[in-house]
């Protein structure tokens, strides 16, 4: 091989060490800032994800979102009842998609939900056929399905009355609480949801992000490894 | 081209249910255990050992005060509702002498599950007995995809069979 070709071999092999030097500085400047821009969002959905994963544990899906600054981005208006039925010294009121004897939320009360006095205490009859019938005191004396003739309601109209303020004030909270679970509130919160359309696309590019990151990082690691074997 | 077909046609079957399955009303499973003839309902009063150890069946506390049932001679019909994964479903049972005899899903609610209503899933449950730490004299092989149905329908036969042993030997009360 003459001078002049071992020249520009060497020449060459300069040029693409360089190349090659400026690649790997490329990729590991790009790892560095996408992984500080993207560590806050494996931060949030490491966590939302870790919680969802033990939800029934956890029962976030039957614990209710009360803080109002959280539920704000649902715009949910609270439901003020201002009638209800009197029954054995307690007021029983349908509101908020739920049953309640006084402040007390009983049992989920789907629209179209009808009220009504039995011999034994307040019957629940849902739209699906499905009843629920109350004691006095509140609790469950018998559920059952499809079977409204097994059962005797009142004759009696159900007479609804205007509900005291004290009571009309504390169901319009009430009612706002028992609107989104937890579980819901951190799904909406780990697919970025709860910002809208925008939110839920902020978190398409983080995950996008995280697959630069996992693609970039294996090649970083599959050059320092080809490098330390030579 | 067949195998194509059949791997649509099963994941037509598999998609899942929306709406409450009514698949038979519980006046007629009630009707058709008595031949047309059922007795008048009995309310079963849920005292204190009951809850406990329907309670220990159920994993939770029962959730009403009384459970009705019906009764002649040593058959008794229960109709009884447990959570599968998010909605009851529905199961009435039909004992004869401590033993199950018809197992039957009524109202199926889920969105997923529903293959338990199928008489090759609840066949399994015919001829079982409770057992001294009131669990299933027999094993029930479960259905994939379904197994929080099938789980529930285990414990609501377990509850049945026990409330059927204290219904038909009440324990004697002291003096």
């Amino acid at each position: 091989m003459s001078a002049t070709h071992r020249l520009v071999g060497h020449d060459f092999m300069r040029k693409r060490s360089r190349s090659a030097t400026h690649y790997l500085r490329s990729l590991y400047s790009w790892h560095r800032w996408i992984g500080v821009l993207a560590s806050l969002f494996v931060l949030l959905l490491a966590s939302t994800g870790l919680a969802l994963n033990h939800a029934e544990s956890l029962h976030l899906n039957q614990r209710y979102v009360c803080t109002a600054w959280l539920l704000r981005p649902y715009g949910l208006l609270a439901d003020s009842p201002n009638l209800g039925m009197p029954f054995a010294q307690a007021w029983w009121t349908r509101a908020g998609g739920w049953l309640w004897r006084d402040a007390q939320a009983l049992t989920p009360a789907p629209n179209g939900s009808l009220l009504s006095r039995t011999a034994e205490g307040v019957l629940l009859l849902e739209p699906s056929g499905d009843w629920t019938l109350f004691a006095p005191s509140g609790e469950v004396l018998e559920r059952g399905s499809h079977t409204p003739a097994m059962l005797q309601p009142a004759n009696s109209p159900v007479e609804l009355a205007p509900l005291p303020g004290h009571l009309a004030v504390a169901l319009s909270r009430a009612t706002r609480c028992r609107q989104i679970t937890w579980e819901r509130w951190l799904l909406d919160l780990h697919a970025g949801r709860l910002l809208g359309l925008q939110g839920a696309r902020v978190m398409d590019a983080a995950a996008i992000a995280m697959i630069v990151l996992a693609i970039s990082g294996l090649l970083l690691w599959r050059r320092q490894r080809r490098r330390q074997q030579r | 081209m067949r195998s194509l077909i059949t791997i649509i046609l099963t994941s037509l079957l598999s998609l899942p249910v929306s709406a409450a399955q009514v698949y038979q009303t519980p006046e007629q499973f009630v009707s058709s255990a008595f031949q047309g003839k059922p007795p008048a309902a009995t309310p079963l009063w849920l005292n204190a050992d009951l809850k406990a150890t329907a309670a220990r069946i159920l994993g939770h506390p029962p959730q009403a005060l009384r459970i009705k049932y019906w009764r002649q001679g040593l058959q008794t019909a229960w109709v009884l509702d447990e959570i599968g994964r998010d909605e009851p479903i529905t199961a009435g049972f039909r004992i004869l002498g401590g033993q199950l005899q018809d197992t039957q899903v009524l109202i199926f609610r889920e969105s997923r599950g529903w293959e338990i209503h199928m008489p090759n899933f609840t066949r399994q449950f015919a001829g079982l007995t409770l057992t001294p730490n009131s669990g299933l004299s027999g094993h029930i092989d479960g259905i994939t995809g379904a197994t929080l149905s099938v789980n529930a329908m285990q414990r609501m036969a377990r509850l049945a069979l026990y409330l059927d042993q204290h219904v038909r030997n009440p324990p004697v009360s002291g003096p």
